[in-house]
């Protein structure tokens, strides 16, 4: 845009230059024209004094003069006049060209600055969009940890309700094999009036066998369930306790951040308006010793 | 002649922004005195209302120096334009301060540095709040913070625990 404000400005005062070389060239034409003519005069009366009278000679000359003297002034008005002419063109173009400038020039403040606004307003849109989001993802955490510790509180109740049910479902069956046990002990203790005693005494010594198994059995059956609900149940503890871990964590992270930034930020005021400046200046050198110290000038 | 006019002038001048503003004073004197034919005139006559009086007395004892060294004045005339481009070429330090000090005390830091960073070395103060508790400068191309910023982090652990017993009690 300022390329063509200047091409345009050096177009006009070309464009009102060369008129102004022309009329030098007419000017200096007219002048060379009247010179001829007073040349030719002088010549054409020297040719004619001989035929001529002294005093028509005289008043030819003086007339010839004259009228020289005329077009020569004429031509000078005429050269002046163009010239101011041209200076006042020459005097609008530029009072264009410099209003093109100033114009071009409100036009690139204006650019600027909107454009330095949007910036600035970009980095605050960044800058509550970075903050949003972060309390989002500290939001998101929260409602994990508490989303997860509701489903390990409902599968622990699911699992209690279950192993529940295992325990009298066991319950019932060994009752049942109990009463199975009772009832073939009857019906064997009736058969064994008619048969031998040592038919008889095989026969209680296998249903003690059976007893002692579906017992050891059902035992064993009771320590597998009562680990295993043991250990589901130390899992998920585990789990929400790391949850809960991970989640103070990151909070305390955020809280602790927040703490240093304003502690900096009163300190800060406060140093500026409490320290004297021979304390300013104190600082300042412990700074340099400091940095000495740490190697950073080697 | 040039090194020796260089010396002379860093002996008493500790930043970039008082050689400038020293070499335009005499720069100016100069002007005077060289080309003002019969002129008698002191650097007090000339610069005094353009600079604070610290400033004068350095010009003056810049120019007893180059009296005492046997450098004379359109030397040193014909010098300062060099001077003044070349200073690009001595070792400079950008140092951030959070408060203005006194000339004294500018001086002062500039001696610092010459002592324990290099010597004839430039100084070039700036103002900026945010170095409260210290300072930061600009060394090798890289800025160091050794404000308040960097002993609360030195010391992070150690202020966050005060903080939060005071807080929790």
């Amino acid at each position: 845009m300022s390329d063509s404000v200047n091409s345009q400005s050096l177009q006009s005062v070309f464009e009102s230059t060369v008129p102004f070389g022309v009329v030098l060239w007419i000017v200096i034409a007219l002048l060379v024209v009247v010179i001829a003519l007073l040349v030719a005069m002088v010549l054409y009366v020297r040719k004619q004094r001989v035929a001529l009278m002294p005093e028509m000679a005289q008043q030819a000359i003086l007339n010839a003069e004259e009228r020289a003297q005329a077009i020569v002034a004429d031509a000078q008005a005429q050269a002046r006049d163009l010239r101011n002419e041209l200076e006042k063109e020459r005097t609008r173009a530029l009072h264009e060209d410099h209003q093109s400038v100033e114009r071009f020039l409100d036009a690139y403040r204006f650019n600027l600055e909107k454009t330095i606004k949007e910036l600035s307003y970009g980095v605050e849109k960044e800058h509550m969009r970075a903050t949003t989001r972060f309390v989002e993802s500290l939001q998101a955490i929260e409602q994990r940890v508490a989303m997860n510790a509701e489903e390990a509180k409902h599968s622990m109740d699911s699992f209690t309700d279950q192993s529940s049910q295992l325990f009298t479902r066991l319950s019932h069956e060994i009752a049942n094999v109990e009463k199975g046990i009772q009832h073939l002990a009857l019906a064997l203790e009736e058969a064994a009036v008619d048969e031998s005693d040592r038919n008889a005494e095989i026969v209680r010594k296998e249903m003690q066998k059976i007893g002692q198994e579906t017992a050891k059995s059902v035992t064993e059956v009771a320590a597998g369930l009562d680990k295993a609900l043991r250990m589901n149940i130390e899992k998920e503890f585990a789990a929400i306790t790391s949850e809960l871990s991970e989640y103070r964590e990151a909070r305390m992270r955020a809280v602790n951040e927040r703490l240093l930034l304003l502690l900096e930020e009163t300190a800060q005021i406060a140093l500026q308006k409490k320290l004297s400046l021979q304390d300013q200046a104190d600082l300042v050198y412990r700074s340099l010793e400091e940095a000495k110290r740490r190697g950073v000038f080697v | 002649m040039l090194v020796k006019i260089v010396s002379i002038m860093l002996e008493n001048t500790y930043t970039t922004d008082d050689l400038i503003e020293r070499i335009g004073l005499m720069r100016k004197y100069y002007g005077v005195k060289l080309f003002t034919e019969g002129n008698t005139a002191t650097l007090a006559d000339v610069v005094a209302s353009e600079c604070e009086p610290h400033t004068l007395t350095a010009v003056e004892q810049w120019e007893e120096r180059f009296a005492e060294s046997d450098v004379q004045s359109i030397v040193v005339y014909e010098a300062l334009d060099t001077v003044q481009e070349e200073l690009a070429g001595i070792p400079s330090v950008t140092l951030y301060v959070p408060v203005r000090f006194d000339a004294e005390q500018v001086e002062s830091f500039g001696a610092w540095f010459r002592e324990n960073v290099q010597p004839n070395m430039l100084l070039s103060l700036r103002i900026d709040p945010r170095a409260t508790g210290g300072c930061g400068f600009v060394w090798n191309d890289v800025y160091h913070d050794f404000s308040l910023h960097y002993y609360l982090d030195k010391e992070r652990d150690a202020v966050t625990e005060l903080v939060n017993e005071q807080v929790h009690g």
